[in-house]
């Protein structure tokens, strides 16, 4: 009896030890063991063959070469990206769950507008890196005899065509607009894509649109369009020689404060991200190796190909200050760009 | 430069290489379009990642040809199961599954596959021979003519609905209501959605098209047992087959209309498939002899949808290739590959492409001749589902149709939603309301929405006052006159015809 | 008095359709988000009122026309209670215990229920699940919805 007790009490002990051992090797597990063993799930909001699904996928393809694991694409779209960022911040923090998602109408809007059962804080995330990010280009109707801004001030009932966004306004055309002091301009929204906002001006039925520069370039290519400038602080490669608004006109410091918060609230990166509470070791490892994956040759080749160009990424902390800059900007300038939006969208 | 691009084109085609691609594409397409719930938009979806990395000679004959042969594996449980295995097969079970019921299923399914293949080699052939004439059209049309296009097609709720003109306008009428669920295209405002999230992007297709057809003919099949064919008719395997087949030349006008409603519906951007079908449809039975037996089983509601749908993939992929605009989310996958082989639709698509353009269309004739070949043997063999019994049919049915709604989405609110029209398509088909009128509206409601709401911003109050527009105009009211007319001269020349006796 | 089938769903079309109306019009909709809702809107309360006009002046309810064989008998709407019954049975075992598992239990039951001999049922079971797994879960990558015991057990 005393010789079987025995017998289980060191068998439970052995186990014990043994489990023990384990759990403390899986706990000192690496990052980069665990990103060479384990797949990640990247959730993307939107249907496949859009753009930000195809950016993803930039990143998937070279995914494994760069950590060892496999990527695999979730689209998850539905709400205008919400269903895929509630479902990446309600999941668990392991590190194999993240989101690609664009900056602008995915983040930035819907904290500065809100959207309909969004769960989420922006500023919780656990960003990893924001790529892809190109300023948006503004081009008119090739035929337009207009070839300045300071030309285009004087035109009549100015239209400019955009899609509709869910939930929230095309603030590109509203933007620029107001820049451009035209009070009987217009942005008619409801077009699906930037190509048929293209075939629209070229019929006669608009006159100008803004969108990113790789959309723009596409339209000026075709000989539908002309870009004028970048809806920006800043030049874009995809559209050589044209100067940002910024440099263009001289902006009153409401215009100036519209400027600000579109440019900072509304790029077109995207950014991947993690759940909130993420193991600082493997973000850190993420953030270290991602770049080490945008910069890779096969990675700029092919990010060439599919956005025209390519970028150092926006990384880490730097990500979370343009975070952060969104959820400080002025209640007042908000108001002012949703009353803009009123005024120029009919 | 047009000729040496036909000669290198005509090159590509002397690859091995290449006919298995086509080969390949064609059993993925058919089998992805016969299974309810699941479509070719998913097998590209799930090919996506390996496209990517195949040359464009690979990766895009390989999507257009599960593109184009989609249509004819949707046709086949459509015809068979009254399950649109695609949103383009939905006018096809109008009257292709009252065929089966009667027993002649070979016949509708030999139909529907010569006219989609037909469809195929035709418009393949024309569409670059058109191209000149195509594009400026397109571009010639503004907003405002779409809203009258798209309105042309809604009047054909009515010529649906000829049975019972209030049931039939009331489901189109509900179809429209319930398609404004959702945002507003225009503005992307929210409406009707009470917060809840899943129903901001409104009701979805698939779900809503899988409850109202499929469910309730399984739970009325389970209902009443016995099988799908009501009548005991002997099964007569190839010969009925190639009857349906012989149809579609007895029928080479409307074959030819149809393939020109669904090339040019095809062709307008914004449009897709499912509007193309029903404008079809409503078409041969307004211009039928018979248009009483429109809905009780004539092969011409079978050969008009089939080949408006298939014409419409030429023409879609046209504008989708030289102006950049997708007229289908198949279309914007395709764009998305071109996007990552560096590839950018418009003018170079036509021009310093032109030999993979050409190629991409005429992979379109082969496909259809490979799916023909393939569908027309086993015709017989399918045919015979109407004579499953129902004990084993109806859960099978059933089971597959829960799945595919969810599979469309992975939520579980698309199931609830395919029950829920699952009641609705019940309530319709038992007190004989029209369920194809009701799909109709909700297809078409946004298209229209959007491009009225655009037309008036664009050209103000008087849109309708465009040269294109009122001529537009003019065929809406010929086309909504043309029963009424019709009844009038019956009416008139059976009265003169009474008097002389 | 008894409504008429036809006369229940005019009801009801009615009913719905005018909350979306008025919902339209009380709410702060944009002119574009309730225009359309409000014209299509009153075509339909108008299609659905003349429905139920001529309904109640009818002398006898609507019947729908039988359709061959006499096969319309057994469609009654009792019938078809009892199987969108076992439709629904399908979803709650769906919601609750995920597809794998509801698929086999649903097909197996209702096909025996409807008649079929225990080894047709069971084949048809086992081939259907097999091919579901196959086909969804192995081939097209699609996770099958696993239920709310199985995720609340993960």
């Amino acid at each position: 009896m005393v010789r079987t007790c025995l017998r289980i009490t060191v068998r439970i002990a052995l186990l014990a030890l043994g489990l023990a051992a384990y759990t403390q090797s899986a706990l000192s597990e690496t990052p980069e063991e665990f990103y060479k063993k384990n797949n990640v799930e990247i959730v993307v909001g939107f249907s496949a063959g859009g753009g930000t699904d195809s950016a993803a996928r930039t990143v998937t393809a070279y995914w494994s070469d760069t950590f060892g694991g496999l990527a695999k694409i979730n689209n998850m779209p539905g709400g205008g990206t919400v269903v895929a960022t509630n479902y990446v911040w309600k999941a668990k923090p392991d590190g194999l769950t993240l989101l690609i998602t664009p900056f602008g109408t995915s983040l930035a809007a819907t904290t500065l507008f809100g959207a309909p059962g969004k769960q989420f804080d922006v500023s919780k995330f656990s960003y990893i890196a924001m790529f892809a990010d190109e300023p948006p280009g503004f081009s008119i109707g090739k035929d337009l005899p207009y070839n300045s801004l300071e030309d285009l001030k004087k035109a009549k009932g100015l239209k400019l065509g955009s899609t509709s966004a869910k939930g929230m306004p095309p603030f590109g055309g509203v933007t620029m607009l107001h820049l451009l002091g035209l009070d009987d301009g217009s942005v008619i929204t409801g077009y699906d894509s930037a190509p048929e906002v293209g075939l629209a001006i070229k019929r006669g039925e608009l006159h100008g649109m803004v969108f990113t520069s790789n959309s723009t370039n596409k339209e000026v290519k075709k000989g539908v369009t002309k870009a004028l400038t970048t809806v920006a602080y800043v030049t874009s490669p995809l559209l050589p020689g044209v100067k940002p608004v910024s440099q263009l006109l001289k902006l009153s410091p409401e215009q100036q404060r519209i400027l600000k918060l579109y440019d900072a609230a509304f790029k077109s990166g995207r950014v991947l991200l993690g759940p909130p509470g993420m193991d600082p070791a493997k973000l850190e490892y993420l953030r270290t190796k991602i770049v080490q994956l945008f910069k890779s040759k096969g990675y700029q080749s092919m990010a060439k190909t599919v956005f025209g160009y390519w970028e150092d990424p926006v990384v880490g902390k730097d990500l979370e200050k343009l975070v952060k800059e969104v959820q400080a900007m002025p209640k007042a300038d908000v108001d002012l760009m949703n009353q803009l939006a009123k005024k120029y969208i009919k | 430069m047009g000729f040496q691009a036909i000669f290198d084109a005509l090159g590509n085609f002397a690859n091995l290489q290449m006919w298995l691609v086509i080969a390949a594409g064609t059993l993925i397409g058919l089998i992805f379009g016969v299974v309810p719930g699941i479509s070719g938009l998913l097998a590209i979806t799930l090919m996506l990642p390996f496209l990517y990395f195949m040359t464009p000679m690979v990766a895009l004959p390989l999507m257009m040809t599960v593109m184009a042969i989609q249509f004819q594996g949707g046709a086949i449980s459509a015809i068979l199961l009254n399950l649109p295995g695609t949103p383009g097969s939905s006018a096809t079970l109008i009257d292709g599954f009252p065929m089966t019921q009667r027993g002649e299923g070979g016949r509708a399914l030999g139909a529907a596959q010569a006219a989609s293949a037909l469809a195929n080699i035709l418009t393949a052939l024309v569409a670059l021979a058109v191209i000149p004439l195509i594009l400026p059209m397109i571009v010639a049309l503004r907003s405002a003519d779409m809203v009258f296009i798209i309105l042309l097609g809604l009047t054909f709720i009515g010529v649906l609905a000829s049975d019972s003109m209030i049931k039939g306008l009331l489901s189109g009428g509900v179809g429209l209501m319930i398609s404004f669920v959702g945002f507003q295209p225009t503005t992307g405002a929210e409406r009707f959605i009470f917060d809840n999230l899943y129903l901001y992007d409104g009701i979805p297709l698939i779900p809503l098209m899988l409850g109202l057809f499929a469910i309730p003919e399984m739970v009325a099949l389970a209902a009443k047992g016995g099988h799908i064919a009501q009548s005991r008719v002997p099964i007569k395997g190839m010969a009925d087959v190639w009857r349906g087949v012989m149809d579609v030349f007895r029928h080479k006008s409307l074959v030819l209309r149809s393939q020109l409603i669904g090339f040019l519906v095809g062709a307008l951007p914004g449009t897709g498939a499912s509007p193309a079908t029903f404008m079809a449809y409503g078409h041969a039975r307004q211009t039928s002899k018979n248009p009483e037996t429109f809905g009780k089983g004539n092969v011409e509601g079978v050969i008009a949808p089939e080949s408006a749908n298939n014409a419409c993939e030429s023409g879609a992929l046209l504008t989708t290739l030289a102006l950049g605009i997708p007229g289908s989310p198949i279309m914007a996958l395709l764009l998305g590959v071109m996007t990552m082989q560096g590839l950018i639709p418009g003018p170079e698509m036509l021009t310093k492409n032109l030999d993979l353009s050409i190629t991409l269309i005429w992979v379109i004739a082969v496909s259809g001749v490979l799916g023909i070949a393939i569908c027309l043997p086993l015709a017989p063999r399918l045919s015979r589902v109407a004579f499953i019994p129902g004990s084993l049919l109806a859960p099978i049915v059933l089971v597959f149709a829960l799945t595919g709604a969810f599979s469309y989405h992975a939520r579980f609110e698309d199931v609830l939603v395919t029950v829920l029209f699952g009641v609705i398509g019940l309530i319709m088909r038992r007190l004989d309301y029209n369920r194809p009128a009701l799909l109709l509206g909700f297809i078409l409601g946004p298209i229209f929405e959007k491009f009225f709401f655009i037309a008036l911003k664009a050209d103000g109050p008087y849109f309708f006052m465009r040269p294109i527009s009122l001529a537009l105009i003019v065929i809406i009211i010929a086309v909504i006159a043309i029963g009424p007319l019709k009844a009038l001269v019956k009416g008139v020349k059976s009265r003169r015809g009474e008097i002389n006796t | 008095m008894k409504l008429s089938g036809d006369a229940r769903v005019y009801l009801f079309v009615l009913a719905i359709t005018l909350f979306m109306v008025v919902w339209s019009l009380v709410t702060d909709y944009r002119f574009e988000s309730r225009i359309l809702p409000v014209l299509i809107g009153g075509i339909v309360i108008l299609l659905a009122a003349a429905g139920l006009w001529n309904e109640v002046r009818a002398q006898k309810p609507h019947e729908a026309a039988p359709d061959a064989g006499g096969a319309f008998v057994r469609e009654t709407w009792r019938g078809y209670s009892v199987h969108f019954g076992w439709l629904t049975g399908f979803l709650l075992a769906i919601y609750f215990v995920g597809y794998l598992l509801a698929i086999p239990i649903f097909v197996f039951s209702y096909t025996r229920r409807l008649g079929s001999g225990f080894l047709p049922a069971m084949a048809s079971t086992l081939t259907l699940s097999a091919f579901i797994y196959a086909a969804f879960e192995l081939a097209l990558d699609v996770k099958l919805y696993r239920g709310l015991l199985f995720s609340w057990l993960s």
